[in-house]
């Protein structure tokens, strides 16, 4: 398992408010962002310019833009699957990577444009039995 | 720059290699290609090493004391997939910019040391930091754009295994390849998917491997040998490493950006390529590549495939080695492995794969999180 600390807890605002950078140089929004050093600048992906930028909220809602369902996990992953990971489209543009969750992890159910919300859900139980919480995924009520 | 000439290569067999280590590999493939260059070991200047995963030692001395070159400039470049193509780039680099004469690079990678699943570990750890807590995997990377290129294109699981068919069935007649027999489309399809919408056999394998090849200036290649062969263009190209920050899911746009810079350089165009090797890691990778090196228009990869024009014989054979599919994928041994391949095409010595009449060759790597990319063109001087 990992020992990394991954850059989510660097910038925990992005991970448990889905907060992006909106760079405002271009005008799009960065989901992640990557700072420059610790300073109030950002590098956008977009223009690739070293932009000032100001938080923005991003859509909970969207839909599924190309998903993956996976029965041959990593080591630490087994006991997992198999489990399904999406891109979403977020209603605003913005796309994210996560899992989907409280949806069969089969291709006959999940679909491509099918509309997902975002819900904080446990992502997974880290060493020494921590849990890591975050977003994932799942299907509109209809 | 000066025109730079492939007067040697060598490779050892891909395939599980229990008995041998990564110095041995180095050592049998160097020798193979000095030999082929007709070359002694103080002839060779310096030396470019490509790996991704070894980390026992460090490679450049270990690869100096396994080709007896102990003293001499050994640096090893770490590009994933793309390593071993980065390296004949960055050696061409220094004999076309005149410093040195004649140098040699060596792709190698020792895999099968490990279980699947550390494997899979090692490949996942590598994974941006946003996408670890995922359980994304090396499949699940292209398996995310395949999903895409199918709902865009409609492309098929039966397009897809038609590549790992082709790929096998040349690979059949390759005495390097990890694998020599052919398959059914029946037996890919009816496989263990590993990440949905790809099967096991959509997927290449992991493989022990090294390969080496001479580089060298025209006046001096010109002692060595008649049959030159021209590195007429190199690229080297990237892209975001989150899926969710790539334009799209249908193109790799790593590829073009290497492409474009390859292209350009070697002045000649996707029509002009009279074979190809590339990045077959994935049956889908395939299918995308062909599209975005020009072979065909995008979206049309599948329909491509499934009409037989990148079969040898077709308009545009690709992967006449058995590519990664048959042949096995020692990362950074792989973009040397299909520049390796290319030179006996243009050199006319591919045996019952030959394509009749090749002059220009094309070879493309990518890697990781589809973020990184080597071309490299070469023609028969």
């Amino acid at each position: 398992m990992s020992e990394y600390i991954t850059a989510l807890e660097r910038e925990i605002d992005s991970k448990f408010r889905l907060t992006g950078a909106e760079c405002l140089e271009c005008g799009t929004i960065n989901y992640p962002f990557v700072r420059v050093g610790s300073s109030e600048k950002i590098v956008c992906r977009s223009c690739g310019k070293r932009s000032d930028f100001k938080p923005k909220k991003l859509s909970r809602r969207g839909k599924i833009y190309s998903f993956i369902v996976v029965k041959v996990a990593p080591m630490g992953f087994e006991n997992e699957v198999p489990y399904a990971i999406a891109v979403v489209e977020l209603d605003d543009g913005v796309r994210v990577i996560a899992r989907l969750t409280d949806v069969t992890p089969n291709p006959e159910v999940i679909k491509v444009g099918m509309r997902v919300r975002a819900v904080f859900r446990k992502l997974r139980e880290i060493k020494n039995g921590e849990i890591e919480y975050g977003f994932k995924f799942k299907p509109e009520e209809e | 720059m000066r025109k730079v000439y492939i007067i040697g290569i060598g490779m050892t067999p891909f395939g599980e290699i229990f008995d041998k280590d990564v110095d041995n590999l180095v050592s049998e493939a160097f020798f193979k290609a000095l030999d082929d260059a007709n070359l002694e070991q103080k002839d060779i200047e310096a030396v470019w090493a490509g790996t991704m995963l070894f980390h026992k030692s460090v490679p450049g001395p270990l690869v100096a004391r396994a080709t007896g070159l102990v003293g001499k400039p050994v640096s090893r470049m770490e590009n994933a997939c793309a390593a071993g193509t980065d390296i004949v780039r960055n050696a061409f680099f220094a004999v076309g910019g005149g410093y040195y004469d004649i140098v040699a690079v060596v792709g190698f990678e020792k895999m099968r040391d490990v279980t699947t699943t550390e494997m899979g570990f090692k490949m996942a750890i590598r994974s941006p930091l946003y996408e670890q807590h995922l359980g994304m995997t090396g499949p699940g990377n292209f398996a995310m754009f395949a999903t895409r290129h199918m709902h865009e294109y409609g492309t098929t699981s039966e397009q897809l295994a038609m590549v790992a068919v082709k790929n096998h069935k040349n690979g059949a007649k390759n005495p390097n390849a990890q694998f020599r027999r052919e398959i059914t489309i029946e037996q890919v399809l009816n496989g263990p998917i590993i990440s949905w919408p790809l099967h096991l056999l959509d997927c290449c394998a992991i493989t022990d491997g090294a390969v080496s090849l001479v580089l060298a200036s025209e006046d001096v290649a010109r002692k060595y040998t008649d049959t030159l062969i021209e590195i007429a263009g190199v690229g080297l190209g990237t892209d975001y490493s989150l899926h969710a920050e790539k334009k799209t899911l249908t193109e790799f746009a790593a590829v073009k950006y290497a492409a474009n810079q390859a292209y350009r350089m070697a002045k000649v165009e996707p029509k002009d390529i009279d074979v190809a090797e590339t990045h077959d890691c994935f049956t889908i990778s395939e299918i995308i590549e062909i599209e975005d090196l020009g072979f065909t228009e995008k979206g049309n990869g599948g329909k491509f495939t499934e009409e037989g024009e990148t079969e040898i014989g077709g308009k545009i054979p690709v992967n006449t080695s058995g590519g990664l599919k048959a042949c096995g994928h020692p990362i950074g041994a792989t973009g040397t492995r299909q520049i390796h391949d290319m030179t006996e095409q243009l050199r006319g010595e591919a045996g019952e794969r030959q394509v009749d009449g090749a002059e220009i060759a094309l070879t493309q790597t990518l890697g990781a999180q589809v973020n990184i990319s080597g071309v490299c063109i070469l023609k028969r001087a």
